[in-house]
């Protein structure tokens, strides 16, 4: 499995954490702590990325207006910012605050506009060398504060609840963040965050030690009903992987009084949800789920579906559900809980007309080693050139047999296409001439 | 952390000694270097003390309270200095204690100094040459920008600039990398950022982030948008197999901006790369990213995961290792990337194309897609380059640190009868029962002291593994035909060690002299059987299959041809010494093609020497000639890594009179090279370039002058320069066209009067370009949609087809090369003589190796004046012109000139001459075609092919670019043995050219053929060779091919090898025309 790289937005932490010394951040943090009153931020959010551990870290993070935004050289900017209110109890925050970042894209527009409402958190001014050029007064350059995070500590138009949540949320102590509270804060702010809070806060709720034991009954409310949001695709699927990692039972309530209460109109995620859970859908409700009319409602059943008569269904599904999504859902689970029984599904599904089925069959097909050998290469052999191309994938993810059979194939496919790509299967060479 | 009022109570505790020291003004210690309370923000501190006066014993020196990590030196005496490094015991702030004892009242004196000592790293552009990293491949220039830690050096090449070259197309890249105190040894060509496979960073601007003075890492951004990376064009060679190519990643012009931060932290030996790539438009994109990757030097190769060292041509990424050889023993490059299972690679051409999260295999297949990129949003890659002091472990070591793996570290020494034995090979891996290495841990190469040590990856937790160890020319511990395995349990933070100690060795000594026993270069051959020989590993394919092959110790991508033990070439001096294992050996000299070869029967001892003094002579008649090779790559190339000196003393060795370097997109001057080994008088150089169109041929041009401005040295555009952002065909950006290639390369800055062009392997442009030969006059198959994915504009009106002046029909050393030419190339060029397009045939090499002894192969040799015939004298235009002219003949083992002789009484003739003429007529139409072919005596030749006006077929019909021909006519020596006379249509005479040399003998034949009654313009060409299974192959003149079944032992290699396969001699001649009156 090939982790993907995660797409982000241009001012997510992993496009600017540039890796200091904590002990020498977390000095200079102090001494801008100090200077404007606020204690020091926390040198366990300082080692991860995002815009919570950004709020976190942040000595000062206040409720401010835009008043002017000023450009530097080399894509810098700063902006003054008229503080409303200090959303960190222990910070009293000044009147007004110059603060400073920059876009690595050049092209792109300030993210900071004059006249806009914006949550803030300040970090020290980066000591880097190009800030000296920036601002070449040291006296002046000794007043600015620094965008936290690397410029991705803010929030554009905060919202009441938004705002009433980190308020809440950072007036916890570090221990506490990574605790009960910590743990209801954060699931609220999936909730009631923009995407950009909701995403990461999502992500840092995923990756909360023993967060199955941290998560309390109105916390659990509170991830289903940012499960229901459908603004924030990216929440939601952070927050189906936990689920279906940690298996926390606390969910399971709420999630089935939603599902009871939806009645006809169950949202799919919700039985993805409960799926995923330990004895969540029981094989009834497999079934009929299966036969849904909703896609997405087939998939998130398919996703889960297990018993014998589920099989059936899953194997019709693989073959004609007019959604690849489901198609290919189907095929992988078939696989999984069928094994070797549904070879002859994983190998039909390489000929599926659409690349992500031909892709699910290419995994499932692969995880049926050694026996599916022999078909796959028989398929490969074929004159079906999708589902051939797409048997020699999943040869290229077996075993000794599997490669042995590419080289076969390498050396004597009658196509010199298949050749090459079984030669490229087992590392023979490719390219033009010298 | 100790502050000033540290050093406070220090200074006071050291006042009682300071106030002692000043009652005897005549003993004195004073501290010059560091001065008190010191800032040193470099990364080593001089340490310099004097003592003045009479002292008892050596001072007893101390930083922070523990004696002194590094030695002290006196010189002159009573001064001491040292120098204290980031590992001897420095802190932040110290205390540096000298004490001595008095002599004259055994007073112990104490003077100290406190000193801050604060390294940092450094990003800064390069002012000053001495900032500049030197090597083979070293390519800083001044206004690039220097990334400089405690432990290494690494520079960004200035942006906003193109010179077509490579990878390194565009400016703001990775160049050149070093390990501090380790200078001239680069060998790192380029790294580029990948945004979506077809298209690359073409950074425009470059901003020092962070210099360093702040104790944080140095940091230098280069930012650009998208642009076609020229030089490569997957999507045409996808399609070309019959696959289909996402259009998506088809050069396509994107939204995209990229800028990538360079990153060096103040003990770092890594560059961490950050590459951004941003969406700036307003429409989700997708994007397939990685790295366009070219270590590009004298380097071997480990890839893990891998069941053995070499070039596995595809795999997931873990770490990568590029392992200093030859001239580049003492350096190391290595390449990571995050997150932990990021992504696959494919070698193409010597390039190693990384997809950072993608499989290739499944990107090919079209079963994944790239990362959608919406509006506004980025991708990020992380991916870090290290620099090492020559062991494939540093690679090991960076990935084991940046993904934090679990480890033991394993150390040892490998010795050979007791001596240290530097440039040892280490492997460690899980090996089968039966000893075969199925997968790679690590790989150390032993360090000046013969000893290793670094991580050993446990991913899983505690293991077992093997650990081998073997030295080149060395037998295995034991003297057992595989390296013999130690297995070793390592633990998770556990230290271990594995020592070897291997047998003796012997040491063979050549001595190579000529008829006048004169010393000259020359080749020494070893035939026999390694009695240790490399392990190799099939790894997941069949045996048989060639190019994937790993091996347990040394990287087999440039290996010997079967049947030697060792190939040597001797420098200026003809004195060749190695060491070699003890065992039985026929020991071969030889010169190329004009000499002859001698040989001697060989037992070498283990722990002795031998020494041979064998005596060779110049056989060949080719005055009025001189022979080139008119193409040849090293180390400025992509896909070669040899090095100059070798190249030099390869082609000298091979009798080879003057190399005309071709690197892929480079101008290579070895003049320098060539004066430097003392062998100018042995062989000279041209400066050429191949340039290298992927998709639509390559083409040598020559002669070429350099530009020292330019990385490449001025080589040609064949991709025409764009705007920024703007290098597309949807942009209106093109290739040059075939024609407009010729016109580039005759008329561009760096051309001469005399360049000419020559079309390279010419199948690889017949082909891709559809172009029938056959076809008067002949015309190209290329619809717009074939033209567009090579990016060539021309309507489809416009002829692809340009007459160059040379095809390269032969080229290469082996059986296949010889077949290449005769079994689809042969008849293109005679297709276009049927035409009348006289186009001149070049005989060569196209060497990329060394050790494969690829340059020991075809050659051409080019009318010459009196006077330039020999090497060292070699006139480069002329032989430029000769090309032109026509007036040239190629051959391996044989060589061959022929005569077109009027019999009208004019006395007219057409010949292969400097002054002549190719052109001949005759009043009755009757000529006489005289052949002379000479031949050294282990050259056998047997059939002579005249082709006049011959017809040609086409080897597949339905694509007709390639053409055999049928002979006019053939004439056979019998049964290929001189010794026997009148069995043939001719016979063949030895001549005893050197009486003085055993051996100095060669084969002649001087044939004369009428051809009476011509009515029409005729052209003749002549191919001489020796027939297979009748005629002896050259083995080991020219190694290669030979059968290894039936060649088990020694004396079958030495039985003259009929029909068990070889190299057979060739020898080609250009055409000789006949115009009718």
């Amino acid at each position: 499995m090939i982790d993907p790289v995660r797409p982000i937005h241009p001012n997510h932490p992993d496009t600017g954490v540039r890796a200091r010394r904590p002990g020498r951040a977390a000095a200079i943090a102090l001494l801008l702590a100090c200077a404007i009153g606020a204690g020091a931020g926390d040198a366990r959010a300082a080692e991860t990325g995002g815009l919570v551990a950004a709020l976190e870290r942040a000595p000062a993070v206040v409720v401010a207006e835009v008043v002017d935004v000023t450009p530097l050289e080399h894509a810098g900017y700063l902006a003054s910012l008229r503080i409303e209110r200090s959303l960190r109890p222990d910070v009293q925050p000044p009147e007004t605050l110059k603060i400073a970042w920059e876009e690595p894209v050049p092209s792109l527009a300030p993210r900071l506009e004059a006249g806009r409402r914006i949550v803030a958190a300040a970090d020290p001014l980066p000591t880097a060398s190009i800030w000296r050029i920036r601002v070449p007064d040291a006296d002046a350059r000794a007043k600015l504060v620094g965008l936290a995070g690397d410029g991705v500590g803010y929030l554009l138009r905060p919202g009441m609840a938004e705002l009433d949540v980190l308020e809440h949320y950072l007036a916890l102590d570090a221990a506490a963040r990574d605790g009960d509270g910590g743990a209801l804060q954060l699931a609220r702010m999936c909730v009631v965050g923009q995407p950009r809070l909701a995403d990461d806060a999502a992500v840092r709720l995923a990756g909360m030690p023993e967060l199955a034991s941290h998560l309390t009954p109105p916390a659990a409310e509170a991830i289903v009903e940012a499960l229901l949001r459908n603004d924030v695709p990216a929440t939601r699927e952070t927050l189906l992987a936990l689920i279906g990692s940690e298996r926390p039972l606390v969910l399971r309530a709420p999630l089935e009084a939603r599902i009871r209460a939806a009645g006809d109109s169950v949202p799919p995620v919700l039985l993805a949800a409960l799926g995923a859970l330990d004895g969540g859908l029981d094989e009834e409700q497999s079934l009929e789920l299966l036969a849904n009319r909703s896609p997405e409602m087939r998939q998130a059943a398919a996703q889960s579906a297990r018993g014998p008569r589920a099989i059936g269904l899953l194997r019709e599904l693989a073959r004609s559900d007019p959604e690849p999504a489901v198609r290919a859902t189907a095929v992988t689970r078939l696989v999984a809980v069928a094994g070797e029984s549904a070879l002859h599904d994983a190998t039909r599904a390489l000929e599926d007309p659409v690349a992500e089925v031909r892709l699910a069959a290419v995994r499932a097909a692969a995880s049926l080693d050694p026996v599916a050998v022999e078909p796959l290469r028989d398929i490969a052999l074929g004159d079906r050139p999708e589902a051939a191309r797409a048997a020699l994938a999943a040869l290229s993810l077996m075993g000794d047999e599997g490669h042995e059979v590419l080289a076969g194939l390498a050396r004597d496919h009658p196509d010199e296409g298949m050749r090459t790509l079984a030669g490229i299967a087992v590392g023979q060479p490719i390219g033009h001439r010298d | 952390m100790r502050g000033r009022a540290g050093f406070v109570v220090w200074i006071a505790l050291l006042a009682i000694p300071m106030m002692a020291l000043r009652c005897d003004p005549v003993a004195t210690i004073t501290i010059t270097s560091p001065t008190p309370l010191a800032q040193i923000s470099d990364c080593a501190v001089p340490v310099s003390f004097k003592l003045v006066g009479a002292f008892t014993g050596p001072p007893s020196v101390t930083l922070n309270f523990v004696p002194l990590a590094v030695p002290l030196v006196q010189a002159p005496p009573g001064t001491w200095t040292a120098t204290l490094g980031a590992g001897d015991g420095l802190a932040a702030n110290n205390i540096l204690l000298v004490q001595a004892t008095r002599t004259s009242d055994n007073q112990q004196l104490t003077q100290g100094v406190s000193f801050d000592f604060v390294p940092v790293a450094s990003a800064r552009v390069i002012t000053n040459p001495s900032e500049l990293i030197g090597g083979p491949l070293g390519h800083s220039r001044i206004g690039d920008y220097l990334l400089e830690s405690c432990e290494a050096r690494f520079v960004v090449q200035a942006p906003a600039q193109r010179d077509l070259y490579s990878v390194g197309q565009y400016g703001g890249n990775l160049i050149d990398a070093e390990v501090k105190g380790h200078p001239g040894l680069d060998n790192f060509l380029e790294i580029a950022p990948m945004v979506n496979v077809e298209t690359v960073v073409n950074p425009q601007t470059a901003v020092i982030v962070n210099d360093g003075a702040d104790g944080n890492p140095a940091i230098v951004r280069t930012c650009g948008p998208d642009d076609l990376l020229d030089f490569v064009n997957p999507s045409s060679q996808v399609v070309d197999i019959g696959l289909p190519f996402p259009a998506v990643l088809n050069d396509n012009d994107q939204t995209v901006e990229g800028c990538t931060d360079f990153e060096l932290g103040v003990h770092d030996s890594h560059i961490k790369m950050e590459t951004t790539l941003t969406n700036i438009g307003g429409a989700p994109i997708r994007l397939m990213v990685g790295d366009w990757f070219n270590p590009g030097g004298e380097l071997d190769v480990m890839q893990t995961p891998n069941a053995g060292v070499g070039t596995a041509l595809t795999n997931n990424v873990g770490t990568m290792a590029f392992t200093g050889v030859g001239e580049a023993v003492g350096v190391d490059y290595a390449y990571t990337s995050t997150p932990n299972t990021p992504g696959s690679y494919v070698v193409i051409s010597g390039v190693i194309v990384i997809l950072h999260n993608k499989s290739v295999l499944q990107a090919l297949l079209g079963l994944v897609e790239g990362d959608l990129v919406d509006p506004g949003e980025s991708l990020v890659m992380t991916r870090y380059v290290g620099v090492g002091e020559g062991s494939a472990s540093t690679a090991v070591d960076l990935e084991v640190a940046i993904k934090g793996i679990q480890n033991a570290t394993l150390s040892g020494c490998v010795t050979v009868n007791g001596v240290a034995a530097p440039g040892s090979k280490v492997t460690v891996g899980t090996f089968t029962v039966a000893g075969i290495l199925t997968n790679l841990s690590t790989h150390f190469t032993t360090d000046a002291t013969g000893c290793y040590a670094g991580s050993v990856p446990l991913p899983t937790g505690a293991a077992t593994l093997g650990v081998v160890a073997g030295r080149k020319g060395t037998p295995y511990q034991g003297g057992t035909a595989i390296p013999p395995r130690t297995n070793v349990l390592f633990t998770p933070g556990g230290n271990h060690t594995a020592n070897f100690n291997l047998p003796a060795s012997g040491l063979l000594t050549v001595n190579v002299v000529d008829e006048n026993n004169a010393l000259l270069p020359a080749r020494v051959s070893v035939v026999g059987f390694d009695p240790s020989p490399e392990n190799l590993i099939a790894g997941p394919s069949l045996p048989g299959f060639g190019g994937s092959t790993l091996a347990v110790l040394n990287d087999p991508g440039d290996s010997l041809p079967f049947g030697l033990v060792e190939a040597v070439y001797t420098g200026a001096d003809g004195v060749a010494s190695f060491n070699i294992e003890p065992g039985t050996y026929r020991v071969f000299v030889s010169r190329g093609t004009e000499y002859s070869a001698s040989n001697q029967s060989v037992s070498i001892p283990a722990n002795s020497s031998r020494t041979l003094n064998l005596k060779i002579a110049r056989v060949i008649d080719t005055a009025g000639f001189v022979s080139s090779d008119f193409h040849i790559h090293g180390i400025n190339s992509a896909d070669s890594r040899v090095s100059h000196t070798d190249r030099v003393e390869g082609y000298a060795g091979e009798g080879v009179d003057n190399i005309i370097m071709t690197d892929h997109h480079v101008h290579t001057d070895l003049d320098p090279t060539i004066a430097g080994l003392g062998l100018s008088s042995w062989v000279g150089s041209m400066i050429g370039e191949e340039i290298t169109s992927f998709d639509y041929g390559h083409f040598n041009g020559y002669p070429f002058t350099v530009d020292p401005s330019l990385i490449s040295g001025g080589s040609t555009d064949w991709a025409v320069a764009a705007p920024p952002g703007a290098d597309f065909p949807s942009a209106g950006a093109f290739n040059a066209s075939p024609a407009e290639i010729y016109a580039l390369a005759t008329t561009g800055a760096t051309s001469t009067p005399d360049t000419t062009v020559q079309i390279n392997h010419i199948d690889s442009h017949f082909g891709p370009l559809r172009i029938d030969t056959a076809l008067v006059p002949p015309q190209d198959g290329l619809d717009a949609t074939g033209r567009l994915e090579r990016r060539l504009d021309e309507p489809v009106s416009t002829n692809l087809f340009f007459p160059f002046p040379a095809l390269e029909l032969w080229n290469g050393h082996t059986r296949g090369a010889q077949a290449e030419f005769t079994n689809g190339r042969v008849g293109i060029w005679f297709n276009l003589l049927n035409q009348g397009i006289e186009t001149t045939f070049i005989a060569d090499t196209d060497s990329h190796e060394f050790t494969n002894l690829r340059s020991a192969g075809a050659r051409t040799w080019t009318a010459a004046s009196p006077g330039s015939d020999e090497a060292g004298s070699v006139d480069d235009g002329e032989v430029a012109n000769m090309v032109d002219d026509g007036k040239a003949t190629g051959g391996q083992g044989i060589f061959v000139t022929a005569v077109l002789r009027a019999t009208d009484g004019s006395g007219d003739v057409a010949d292969l001459t400097r002054s002549g003429t190719t052109h001949v007529s005759d009043a009755g139409g009757n000529v006489e075609f005289d052949i002379r072919i000479q031949a050294p005596a282990w050259a056998q030749f047997d059939r002579v092919e005249i082709y006049a006006n011959a017809g040609t077929t086409p080897v597949d019909p339905l694509e007709p670019y390639a053409y055999t021909a049928t002979p006019s006519l053939v004439l056979d020596e019998g049964d290929c043995n001189p010794a026997t006379l009148g069995d043939g249509d001719y016979d063949v005479t030895v001549v005893n050219a050197v009486p003085s040399v055993t051996g100095g003998t060669r084969l002649e034949a001087n044939l004369t053929v009428p051809f009476p009654g011509l009515t029409e313009d005729t052209w003749f060409v002549v191919v001489v060779r020796g027939t297979d299974g009748q005629c002896r192959p050259m083995f080991p003149v020219f190694a290669s091919d030979l059968n290894k079944a039936s060649n088990t032992t020694l004396p079958n290699l030495l039985d003259g090898n009929v029909g068990e396969g070889g190299v057979m001699a060739m020898g080609v001649t250009n055409a000789l025309y006949y115009d009718a009156p």
